[in-house]
């Protein structure tokens, strides 16, 4: 007993190493588990907020019923869809280019026919303080003044930024913007900063042209049944048909 | 010394940042402005408070031979503690402060003061030294963050001092904090020595901050002194 005590003995060691590792692994579950459902509401608190600045009213939870889709070049985008009273009344999609500090990830939202209505990026970006967030950064401007006055900031509608806001109303043509081309606005010395945000609202938008196509497509398909109804039905009973012989 | 002794100095005799020269990666990196560095410090604070409280308690049943892997384990946990809180309950500053929270492991502050003082000292002076360390590690961060923020960008904790929107965009980046940094250093000896002129003797930076009197280096068979 004397010997596995001594402070040598490589199989004290291990059994030592062992039990602190086994003590801070029981500490890091416990709280991990208890702060699983905090952690999920402060996230999903945040997508709430940010959906409910850039789309116009709804009721239902986009949150809830979001959707994978990829865009044209493979990158993955999220798709929310916003309703009021069952009726679509815009779509917000989550995307990310890589930027001067790593990714950048923002939301766009659209107007129904796809449309882009309103682009912010999400907080957490390491673009460069005072030159990449010029680009990213929609942040309220409170001034020492206000704050001698006591003005409350504005926090109803979202602040400005010209470099965002020059994406609003275009839709995505065959190819990327350019600033000649689209006017969307490029910031100098912001290069990779504009870029990345260009590279992401093209990704959202033309996933979400392509969604909306093939939504359009089986749309038309129930949406007038007389003129299409042989031709549906014809392939409708020829799917089933294929499969049979497949098994 | 005294409790109270332990806090205090790491406000100004031993400032981790100013005077032991600790953690300058987090430091340039998170004084980029006043509320992020408020952040990193109160972050860097509990965990060094939790590490010296149970390396304090474990100091004299850990062998010397694993000591400084048993320490980073310690200190892994807090920090992976506080990661998940920050994460549940403040996550703007999760998010603000981004890699530099997990990077608190491998701040050589932490694992500094459990070699150099936890270690070797009572619980309650352990965390009094924790406690001190980390409030002066967040006093400096603020200050330089401040400074830098206004130089930057004429704001302070992101409110405008109506003085410029663009100013001195070196200062924003982890360059300009160097250079701040320096000047700092270099106007604290300046007024150390100042000091020592006054009272008529020649100053000298205290031995025991010299490098080779760190512990952390001595990694052989050789168990550290347990009492000063």
């Amino acid at each position: 007993m004397k010997d596995m005590r001594k402070a040598s003995n490589p199989f004290y060691l291990a059994f030592f190493l062992l039990v602190v590792c086994g003590v801070s692994t029981l500490v890091m579950a416990v709280t991990a588990v208890k702060t699983d459902a905090p952690i999920k509401i402060a996230q999903a608190r945040e997508t709430a907020e940010s959906l409910k600045m850039i789309l116009p009213p709804f009721d239902n939870d986009p949150a809830a019923e979001a959707i994978d889709i990829k865009s044209p070049d493979g990158q993955p985008v999220k798709l929310y869809t916003a309703r009021n009273g069952g009726l679509v009344v815009g779509y917000a999609a989550e995307a990310s280019a890589s930027g001067f500090g790593g990714k950048v990830a923002g939301l766009v939202s659209f107007k129904p026919d796809g449309t882009i209505d309103t682009v912010i990026v999400k907080s957490g970006h390491s673009e460069t303080p005072g030159i990449g967030t010029k680009v990213t950064d929609r942040s309220v401007k409170r001034t020492i003044s206000d704050v001698v006055k006591g003005v409350k900031p504005d926090t109803s509608k979202l602040p400005p930024n010209a470099a965002l806001d020059s994406y609003s109303g275009i839709k995505p043509g065959a190819e990327k913007w350019t600033k000649e081309k689209d006017g969307v606005h490029f910031v100098s010395g912001a290069t990779y900063s504009s870029n990345a945000v260009c590279d992401l609202v093209w990704y959202a938008a033309t996933a979400v042209r392509d969604y909306l196509a093939k939504q359009g497509q089986t749309e038309s398909g129930e949406a007038a049944p007389v003129v299409q109804e042989q031709p549906a039905d014809g392939n409708a009973s020829a799917a089933p048909a294929e499969k049979k012989e497949e098994n | 010394m005294s409790i109270f002794k332990e806090f205090t100095k790491g406000f100004w005799k031993e400032n981790p940042v100013l005077v032991l020269v600790l953690g300058m990666c987090p430091t340039l990196a998170t004084s980029s402005d006043a509320v992020k560095g408020l952040a990193m410090g109160l972050a860097t604070t509990f965990v060094l408070m939790g590490s010296n409280l149970v390396i304090s308690v474990i100091r004299n049943l850990v062998p010397g031979k694993i000591r400084i892997p048993c320490y980073i384990v310690v200190i892994a946990t807090f920090v992976t503690v506080v990661k998940l809180l920050m994460q549940a309950y403040a996550p703007e500053a999760y998010q603000t402060l981004g890699i530099f929270l997990p990077l608190i492991v491998v701040n050589c502050i932490v694992l500094g003061r459990a070699e150099a003082f936890a270690s070797k000292n009572g619980l309650m002076a352990s965390i009094a030294d924790g406690l001190g360390m980390g409030l002066g590690f967040t006093f400096v961060l603020v200050c330089l963050g401040c400074i830098r923020e206004f130089l930057a960008a004429g704001t302070l904790f992101g409110i405008s001092m109506q003085c410029w929107d663009n100013g001195f965009a070196v200062m924003g980046q982890a360059p300009g904090g160097f250079i701040l940094l320096g000047l700092i250093l270099a106007g604290m000896n300046l007024l150390n020595m100042h000091k020592a002129k006054k009272a008529g003797v020649r100053y000298e930076p205290p031995a025991e901050f010299d490098c080779r009197h760190c512990s952390i280096c001595k990694l052989s068979t050789e168990e550290p002194a347990k009492t000063k």
